[in-house]
């Protein structure tokens, strides 16, 4: 901007600079009428229109507008930064949710599979695959098999039929000795599909009806990691803790401790 | 401009400079548990007189100074045995050392020596190692700490980097006439912080020094021209060599692992900080970053390929990450409103860096993989961070009052030594390479 | 080039003025010891008596505003923590510097740009900088050109004032304007 200024200053220094060799100083013309007088007046009307945009603060405005546009650009690129980086970490963390529900479903179904072929009435009703989509189980056939029924969905991801089946089961079969584990699970499918505030208080259940349950680690973990994602850190802690000094050496215990290092470490 | 010229002008380029303060080293916060050892004094067998060094006292120095090793104190030695014959296991195991070490220095020929040396298991009885490790009269002082590296490494399978060297700037301000008159200077030290040699000396900011991977040259900046220039200084010959005088802000120089290029912090003409790869050899420039952002502080991964830099280009200053032939930047650190001045760990996996912590600026380590950061210092205004060469520890400057000092800090957190400088405000510590002399 | 362009506005302005008669021109390059007491018309570029503000600008000398005769508060603008704007409180220092630029072509001025002590020593080296550079933009849009402007940046090495408060601090992150060269 001042280039172009300085530029057009230039070019009219040099018109006048032609203009006064030409016209050599001469005095025979009137000075109204004299070329140099002429060109020299159209000359300073346009320099004084020049000035006139240096002197406003017009360009000093434009330059602070660019600058604070600078400033509201990186704002908001440190914006889109975090999401793009919440958004990764979420990805991940769903990865490894994922994996790890389907590490433990599949050592669940080996030892219930090896169970279910020892027992008289081994059907279940997903057996050659007969459940149409979207379609619950029956219950039909053992508390067992309905629960592996039950499961099957779960491990498939289907977790809104899954804990249909689920309650279906915990209705059907109010004696059976997997009621604790399904109402584990149950609280899982929230939990899988980041329901936590719905998967909370179904794995407090557990907690609450189960005392004696060998879910109990488990499901003190996922209370604490549902508050942890709900932000209710002393919440979150309180469980966590509870895992680590009530079941020590178990998975539960170990992950646990992660997490509270990571919160320490996240300043929770 | 840009090419090559060796500088004599307006600045001391000091090669040796004896009696200068030394530095002395506290260590500030220990290990729970340091090994007790017992470093016994050395014997001497030769014609003259034994040399002006305590190799015992400076190994036992050394060791203490990592944390790692509690030396029992030289009083409560019950026997000086100075070979493995005379040794009595017995004795130590009363005074609960877990380990031995004894040596004397012989000399065969005039300025020649060797530090002939032993180290004993004392509970189970054994000699683990028995070493000779040459020396001359120059060079006495760093051959004691390479006995302390040779007794480390066995120990602790950990290499040594106790005849490692430590560079950093030193200022003294001084009052005449009513002005203030500030001296900066380049210091090159043993990582003990004695052996103190001034490099250059300037009435006008040195800044960033940067050693070159093979640990005989340090780049760095200076103001001598009332503006920032980068020299490559030779630390044998002190020659040295302007490198990048470009118009605006030469800074931030950074050794390619292969030693031939630098990257470097350039603003020439328009003004905008930008990093630049410089081609010794060539005077290449080739430029890695544009746009109005600061982009500066730059460190090379281990391979060469990437290197990891500041920027201001969301706002405040985050690590950033770009390919070393240039291209987009990857953005790498989220946690906290300032995350600056990277510098590359030796094993290639986390950043030290500069990281507001609640209003206070302390040195973190970034692990790049899992991008968390751990608060490793506990200072209010913590700069520099600079990794030993084995990664075990990092050397950076804090404060203490309104001076400058030194301290280091285990990468796990848990050693904290402290440097105090006897006099002047020191800043800027950089840590050398393994020493391949 | 610049001296080009320098000596032909002064061939110029030695032509026009002689034309022009009575008014004479004085050129003056605000010498140093014109502190404050200088008024706008005994200093300076006069660019000659033809009543038409010449293209050199209207005469415009240093005052105790801008220009090398500047008091000390105003030739050092403060900025704000991690920050590089000018604020609007110097818009009137920092036209009055411009002006003198414009005025005087062959003045020349170095914007020194520092930092506070907090943070990293490079980084502060590219806020005293961009510091440096905000000054200059609004000087060139003042009139002056680029050719009289050098900056150069210091970061924290070279504090105003010794501390590490916030006072201190505030003082230490400036540019401070420097005639002569």
């Amino acid at each position: 901007m001042s280039h172009l200024a300085a530029g057009l200053r230039l070019t009219v220094l040099g018109a006048a600079l032609a203009a006064a060799l030409v016209s050599g100083c001469s005095l025979l013309v009137p000075p109204e009428k004299d070329p140099t007088n002429i060109k020299l007046a159209e000359l300073d009307t346009r320099v004084t229109r020049v000035e006139r945009v240096i002197d406003s603060d017009g360009l000093v405005n434009l330059l602070k507008q660019v600058e604070q546009l600078q400033a509201d650009a990186k704002a908001l690129r440190e914006q889109i930064d975090q999401l793009q980086f919440r958004l990764d970490q979420t990805g991940a963390a769903q990865k490894q949710q994922y994996v790890d529900v389907d590490q433990r479903l599949q050592s669940l179904e080996k030892a219930l599979g090896e169970r279910t072929t020892a027992s008289p009435d081994g059907r279940s009703v997903l057996d050659g695959g007969e459940l149409p989509p979207g379609q619950l189980p029956v219950p039909r056939g053992t508390d067992r098999a309905n629960y592996q029924a039950a499961f099957e969905l779960l491990k498939q991801g289907r977790y809104k039929e899954a804990s249909a089946a689920l309650k279906q089961f915990m209705i059907a079969f109010p004696e059976s000795s997997l009621l604790d584990n399904a109402q584990y699970w149950l609280a899982e499918t929230h939990y899988v599909s980041q329901s936590y505030d719905k998967a909370l208080p179904e794995f407090s259940v557990v907690v609450d009806k189960y005392p004696k349950s060998r879910k109990i680690p488990d499901a003190l973990l996922k209370i604490g990691y549902c508050n942890y994602e709900l932000k209710r850190f002393v919440a979150s802690r309180k469980a966590l803790q509870t895992v680590v000094a009530n079941f020590p050496e178990t998975t539960a215990a170990r992950l646990a401790g992660q997490r509270l290092e990571r919160m320490t470490a996240e300043g929770l | 401009m840009h090419k090559l010229v060796p500088v004599f002008a307006a600045v001391l380029i000091l090669i040796s400079s004896p009696g200068q303060a030394e530095l002395q080293i506290q260590i500030t916060e220990g290990v729970d548990k340091a090994l007790p050892i017992a470093v016994v004094p050395f014997g001497w067998q030769g014609p003259g007189a034994a040399p002006p060094l305590d190799v015992a006292g400076v190994v036992a120095a050394d060791l203490a100074r990592s944390g790692r090793f509690a030396p029992l104190d030289r009083k409560d030695l019950l026997q000086r045995p100075t070979t493995g014959a005379d040794v009595d296991f017995g004795d130590w195991r009363i005074q609960a050392t877990d380990f031995l070490i004894i040596g004397r220095v012989v000399q065969s020929v005039p300025d020649q020596y060797e530090i002939q040396f032993q180290v004993f298991d004392v509970l189970r009885g054994e000699q683990l190692l028995s070493y000779r490790q040459p020396a001359t009269a120059a060079d006495f002082r760093r051959s004691c700490h390479r006995v302390a590296d040779v007794i480390y490494e066995k120990l602790t399978g950990i290499r040594g980097v106790f005849s490692t060297r430590i560079a950093y700037v030193t200022v003294s301000r001084s009052q005449s006439q009513g002005q203030v008159n500030s001296t900066y200077r380049l210091v090159v030290a043993d990582a003990d912080g004695q052996n103190v040699r001034i490099m250059v000396e300037s009435r006008q900011p040195i800044m960033s020094p940067a050693w070159s991977p093979d640990g005989r040259k340090v780049a760095y900046v200076s103001f001598e021209a009332n503006r920032s220039e980068i020299y490559v200084q030779d630390l044998r010959s002190g020659s040295r060599k302007r490198v990048s005088a470009r118009p605006g802000v030469n800074g931030a120089p950074a050794w390619s692992p292969d030693g031939q290029r630098l990257a470097v912090s350039l603003s020439r003409q328009d003004g905008n900080l930008d990093l630049y790869t410089l081609d010794l050899n060539t005077q290449v420039l080739t430029r890695l970053t544009s746009g109005s952002a600061i982009d500066t502080e730059p460190t090379w991964s281990l391979d060469g390929e990437q290197i990891y830099f500041t920027s201001d280009a969301a706002g405040g200053p985050q690590v950033y990450r770009v390919a070393a032939e240039g291209g987009s930047a990857r953005r790498m650190t989220f946690e906290g409103s300032y995350n600056a001045r990277p510098r590359m760990a030796p094993d290639g996996k986390q950043l030290a860096v500069v990281h507001n912590d609640r209003g206070n600026y302390r040195i973190a380590l970034i692990d790049l993989a899992r991008s968390s950061t751990q608060v490793l210092s506990d200072g209010r205004l913590d700069e520099s961070p600079s990794f030993a060469p084995n990664g075990e520890m990092l050397i950076y400057a804090t404060r203490e009052g309104t001076r400058g000092v030194l301290a280091t800090v285990s990468t796990n957190g848990r050693i904290r030594t402290r440097i105090p400088e006897l006099d002047g405000d020191v800043r800027e510590p950089a840590w050398s390479p393994f020493a391949e002399d | 080039m610049t001296k080009f362009k320098t000596v032909a506005a002064l061939l110029i302005v030695t032509l026009v003025t002689a034309c022009s008669g009575p008014s004479k021109s004085t050129i003056d390059e605000g010498a140093a010891g014109a502190a404050g007491a200088v008024g706008a018309a005994s200093s300076g570029v006069s660019a000659g008596g033809t009543g038409a503000g010449g293209a050199m600008g209207s005469a415009t000398g240093g005052s105790a505003l801008g220009g090398p005769g500047a008091s000390q508060e105003n030739r050092i603008i403060y900025f704000g923590y991690d920050d590089f704007a000018v604020k609007p409180e110097y818009d009137v220092i920092l036209q009055a510097h411009g002006k003198y630029l414009s005025a005087n072509p062959a003045a020349r001025v170095r914007l020194e740009g520092h930092a506070d002590e907090r943070g990293s020593r490079e980084y502060n080296i590219g806020l005293g900088e961009k510091r440096a550079q905000s000054v200059r933009n609004v000087l060139l849009l003042q009139g002056a050109v680029s050719d009289q402007i050098a900056t150069v940046s210091f970061g924290e090495e070279r504090p105003a004032v010794i501390g590490s408060d916030e006072e201190a601090w505030s003082l230490n992150r400036r540019v401070e304007i420097v005639y002569g060269q």
